[in-house]
């Protein structure tokens, strides 16, 4: 009895203290959630809050961040570059954003959204009113007869006083301190900036709500249901027709349309000619909101019937279009706004534009003004449908330029401003950007430039002094036959930015730099024939004209975190003797090339195989300089010169008034008296484009002449396919080097970083940049290092097998004995 | 503590004594190996990423070990009852968590060796490149943290049936539980798992450890489960006395 009293107790003394230690394991492991040691082990730190990073937390004390985070993430996310894992994603994204509120002691608060309460919605569409972007997975749901893809968001809106700013989508954590940090500083520039703005943000809101309330009630009367028109008595007027019923509907509530909408004419007038002339951003929505007005004034005509006149649609339809044009209006509006409240404080980078440079805007004007095509095509519709396809190539052209500037810049938070050749620098451009131009710079653009650096703007010069093309299409010689295919080309560019660099010191080479051992590859494209068939294929070879350097200046800002760097068809750069012994100028070589690099005049032979033997064959020079950075007391090129006049301004079509101006006498007099003689100024020089190369207009449709035209020649047909062909010899060009392009664009992220003045952001961006190259191996080595690691350790475990089991053996054998 | 490293020493002699320690260890390597090369399927070639990184392994190894880890604890306690000798061991001065201690602490043991014979995998990657050692150290922290964790579950298998097939079975259902299961069935029951379950879920917890970082709450965890799976054996091996 005793003995099973004992066991019993036993039993429950034992199920006692393991409940108690799960109970204590539970109590550690919830009390160690709120806690935050981590030993972060990388060699940069990549997973710990920087000191900008904790400084910037700091600085504001009253941010509010509100969390959208999708309840359900998916495995995985498709995008261009491959399938995206996200797998712990969240859990990244809060334990960073959970870093911030600790290091700003308080003064940032997070706020999760939750899935909601009537009214509110989910938190995707609570994500998207927040101006979040939404991404789908691959996983689709069938609703009834419809394939639905599940919108998922991750992001958040950070408030500050009166200033917001979103993080639209956060699917990469390497970035996430770099982009809330950006944030950070960001609200405060433009929290301090708005305080000055004050009365245009006012205005521009104003004028905003205005249009937004007449477009809601011109959209709202446009849809109109059925039930609502019985209610009204309209449906037999109306019949079956839906622009009558529209109509119809917009005649009923014509009374409360003009109450929603009169008040646009008045604020335009009122408040939107105070704002104009202050803020380009205000005039570009104040323009936008009288587009607004005058679009509504029509629909007001045709719905009282006013504006059928002969040679216009009927009113129905034409209320129909005008409901439509003043749904896309307001939106013009609505970005036009928010492009207002966000200028405060954002400076401008330059990019120089009109030498063939890399330019990513789109042209300000049409290549061929559409009143001059209809002419020309009267007489001769071949040479309509020509002039019309160069028309849609130069589209082409500007839309891909657009996206390019939007995608790399826009988006990623930089506000990017074209300057033209003939254009002054304005003042709220903080930094010019030469972008590898393959023309030379006139005057006017070499003075530009000389003010912009004496004036302390950071100027970034990148060359390409070779253009190289392992494939090239040429148009036939006869008409008829198919295009050509040209192979290896590489021609030098006609830039003169080695004369412009002179001036301060800076001597930039047209050698090209190629290296025996340390190269990226290029990506060739070919067609290969396959029983009869022509398929395309893609074949990746090491490529001595794309050294990659790993030498860098580790003291500067640009290249502290950076392990490797491949740079397309570069050059070298190199102070001059006197700039190099003038102790006034900080000069650092930013960039070298390797001990196997070698310089030598181009041209070279472009074949990879023929390349790379030569280069073996050739005792190496390296390293040589391939970025170079300068900052210091430079002197004017122009000084004691004639300064250049402004040359006069191409036409811009929508602004008629501008076109073909010349500078007046007092604008000349004007500039001589702020030109700069000597100023300290930053300069950075990269002897190569990184592999992005300028689309332009003028380079692709080279030799357009509208006069050309006028009569019909073999010759015309033969520019047109020459012109398509160059499109798409500038398609081949960027493809041989894209798979290089994602780092390199980082790197390019890191230059304008520098070039606003925020140099904690290069170090920071980095840390997220951590990819690490390995050497290139040749297929042999690859097998024979991958056979010796598979086979290796798994012998050596059985040899240490044998060893012991033949020690064992001999140990017993001498018990035995 | 005498009592425990010398069961702990007699424990990983035998392993190393015994084919088992070989089949297992040769099968860890070459698995680990050829997914560290190939990926799942074969479709990720490690040269082909031209990246000088050896986070493959850290995203393969955990896996391996969750299949290779029981079949090494499955003997430790079960063949003991099967053989009669547990009863021999208790007679010795120690207490039911020593043994069970240095039975943990012998298979352990052969975890190191086993994950010290992967090095090869990083020595390859320096020799073509510049990994981040940093993110490579505490990668193997986390296998090894892991790894015990699985080690501690398949000695608690082991102490629970006196046949080493049931307890290889039930070994591997726990690890692969732990791996595999626990976020799948947390997002079961709830919508969003809330952060203090979400962390239930060893993927999660080793995430951390596979990127270079040590974060205490990782730490605490695998030790937490560790020395309840430990206790829980304690227990199971104590109740013999109630029987």
């Amino acid at each position: 009895m005793a003995e099973t009293k004992n066991k019993s107790n036993g039993r429950v003394d034992g199920l006692v203290m393991l409940g108690a230690a799960i109970g204590v394991a539970v109590l550690v492991n919830a009390l160690a959630v709120s806690t935050a040691v981590r030993l972060d082990l990388t060699e940069q730190q990549v997973h710990t809050l920087s000191e900008a990073s904790v400084t910037a937390a700091r600085a504001l004390d009253d941010v509010t961040v509100t969390v959208f985070i999708s309840r359900k993430l998916p495995e995985t996310i498709p995008t261009p570059q491959g399938k995206v894992p996200l797998k712990g994603i969240d859990r990244a994204f809060r334990d960073k954003l959970a870093e911030y509120a600790r290091a700003a002691g308080g003064h940032l608060k997070l706020v999760y959204a939750e899935d909601g309460s009537p009214g509110v919605g989910t938190i995707e569409e609570q994500g998207e009113a927040a101006k979040l972007e939404t991404f789908s997975s691959t996983e689709a749901q069938v609703t009834g007869s419809t394939l639905k893809f599940q919108k998922y968001v991750l992001g958040a809106t950070f408030h500050y006083k009166t200033v917001s700013e979103v993080l639209p989508k956060a699917l990469s954590p390497g970035f996430y301190e770099f982009e809330m940090t950006q944030i950070l500083l960001r609200l405060k520039e433009k929290y301090e900036q708005s305080q000055l703005m004050k009365e245009p943000l006012a205005q521009g809101k104003a004028i905003f709500d205005g249009v937004k309330r007449c477009n809601e009630a011109v959209q709202q009367a446009a849809k109109v249901e059925e039930a609502k028109e019985q209610d009204a008595g309209l449906s037999l007027k109306g019949g079956n027709d839906p622009n009558q019923k529209r109509l119809n509907a917009m005649q009923a509530a014509a009374a409360d349309l003009d109450k929603a909408c009169a008040p646009i004419s008045g604020l335009v007038a009122g408040d939107g000619a105070k704002l104009k002339g202050k803020n380009r951003f205000g005039d570009h929505l104040v323009d936008n909101a009288a587009e607004f007005d005058k679009a509504w004034q029509e629909l007001k005509r045709a719905t009282s019937g006013q504006a059928s006149a002969e040679g216009q649609p009927p009113p129905a339809i034409m209320v129909q279009q005008l409901a439509l044009m003043l749904d896309q209006l307001f939106h013009e509006v609505d970005r036009a706004h928010q492009t207002l409240t966000d200028s405060p404080g954002r400076k401008a980078i330059g990019f120089l534009c009109g030498h063939d440079e890399f330019c990513p805007f789109a042209e300000a004007s049409p290549l061929v003004d559409p009143s001059v095509a209809a002419m020309l095509g009267q007489n001769n519709p071949m040479m309509k449908q020509i002039v019309q396809a160069a028309a849609q190539i130069s589209q082409a052209i500007d839309e891909t330029n657009a996206k390019i500037g939007d995608n790399l810049f826009t988006k990623r938070g930089y506000a990017i401003r074209r300057i033209g050749p003939d254009e002054a620098i304005p003042d709220d451009v903080a930094a010019l950007i030469v972008y590898a131009p393959r023309k030379p710079l006139g005057e006017y653009a070499r003075y530009q430039l000389d003010q912009a650096l004496l004036a302390g703007k950071p100027v970034v010069v990148l060359a390409q002094a070779w253009q190289v093309a392992l494939l090239n299409m040429q148009a036939p010689e006869d008409l008829g036959n198919e295009m050509r295919t040209d192979w290896s080309a590489m021609v030098a560019t006609a830039g003169n930015l080695d004369e412009v660099l002179k001036a301060y010191g800076v001597e930039l080479s047209k050698d090209p730099i190629l290296d025996s051992k340390h190269v990226e590859t290029v990506r060739v494209t070919g067609l290969v024939n396959k029983g009869g068939l022509q398929f395309q294929t893609q074949q990746d070879f090491p490529y001595a004209l794309i050294p990659v350097a790993s030498d860098f200046d580790r003291t500067h800002a640009l290249t502290r975190s950076i392990t490797s760097l491949s740079l397309p068809y570069t050059t070298s750069v190199e102070p001059s003797k006197e700039l190099a012994a003038n102790e006034a100028f900080e000069v650092s070589r930013v960039i070298r090339s390797s001990t196997s690099s070698l310089r030598k005049p181009g041209p070279v032979a472009v074949v990879p195989q023929t390349l790379k033997q030569w280069v073996l064959d050739t005792p190496p020079n390296g390293p040589h300089t391939l970025a170079l950075a300068v900052s210091g007391p430079f002197k004017s090129a122009f000084a004691g010169r004639e300064i250049p006049k402004r040359p006069a301004q191409a036409v811009d079509p929508k602004d008629p008034a501008s076109a073909g101006q010349k500078p007046t006498d007092a604008e000349y007099e004007l500039a001589k008296r702020a030109f700069k003689a000597e100023g300290k100024g930053k300069l950075l020089v990269i002897a190569s484009n990184l592999g992005i190369e300028g689309l332009s207009r003028s380079d692709v449709l080279a030799g357009f002449d509208l006069g050309k035209f006028q009569q019909f020649s073999p010759d015309s047909i033969k520019a047109f396919t020459q012109w398509q062909a160059n499109f798409q010899n500038w398609q081949i060009r960027i493809g041989q080097v894209s798979h290089l392009l994602n780092e390199n664009l980082q790197f390019l992220s890191n230059i304008l970083d520098w070039a606003s003045a925020h140099e904690a952001l290069v170090a920071i961006r980095s840390k997220g940049d951590a990819r690490r190259p390995m050497d290139d191996l040749d297929p042999d080595k690859q097998k024979s290092l991958r056979l010796a690691a598979l086979i290796g350790s798994p012998l050596l475990l059985i040899l240490l097998g044998l060893v012991r089991w033949r020690l064992r053996l001999a140990r017993n054998r001498s018990l035995n004995v | 503590m005498k009592p425990v490293w010398i069961l702990a020493r007699r424990e990983m002699a035998a392993t190393f004594d015994s084919p088992i320690a070989y089949i297992a260890g040769t099968l860890f390597l070459v698995a680990t190996g050829l997914l560290f090369f190939f990926g799942l399927g074969g479709t990720d070639d490690f040269f082909a990423g031209r990246e000088a990184t050896v986070r493959p392994l850290f995203d393969y190894a955990p896996w391996v070990l969750a299949v290779i880890l029981p079949a090494v604890t499955m003997r430790l306690l079960a063949e003991e009852k099967r053989q009669g000798t547990l009863e021999l061991l208790v007679t010795l001065p120690v207490t039911d968590l020593q043994i069970v201690l240095g039975k943990l602490l012998g298979a352990v043991g052969f975890l190191v060796v086993a994950l010290a014979m992967t090095l090869v995998l990083p020595a390859l990657v320096l020799s073509i490149g510049h990994p981040d050692i940093g993110a490579i150290v505490g990668g193997y922290v986390g296998l090894l943290l892991i790894g015990t964790t699985f080690l501690a579950l398949g000695v608690m298998a082991s102490t629970w049936t006196q046949n080493q097939i049931v307890a290889f079975i039930v070994g591997l259902m726990l690890c692969m539980f732990f791996w595999t299961a626990t976020d799948a069935l947390l997002r079961l029951v709830f919508d969003q798992p809330p952060p203090a379950l979400a962390l239930l879920s060893f993927q999660s917890q080793f995430a951390d450890f596979a990127r270079g970082v040590i974060d205490l709450r990782s730490v605490l965890y695998f030790l937490s489960v560790t020395t309840l799976a430990v206790l829980a054996s304690t227990y199971a091996l104590r109740s013999r006395h109630w029987q």
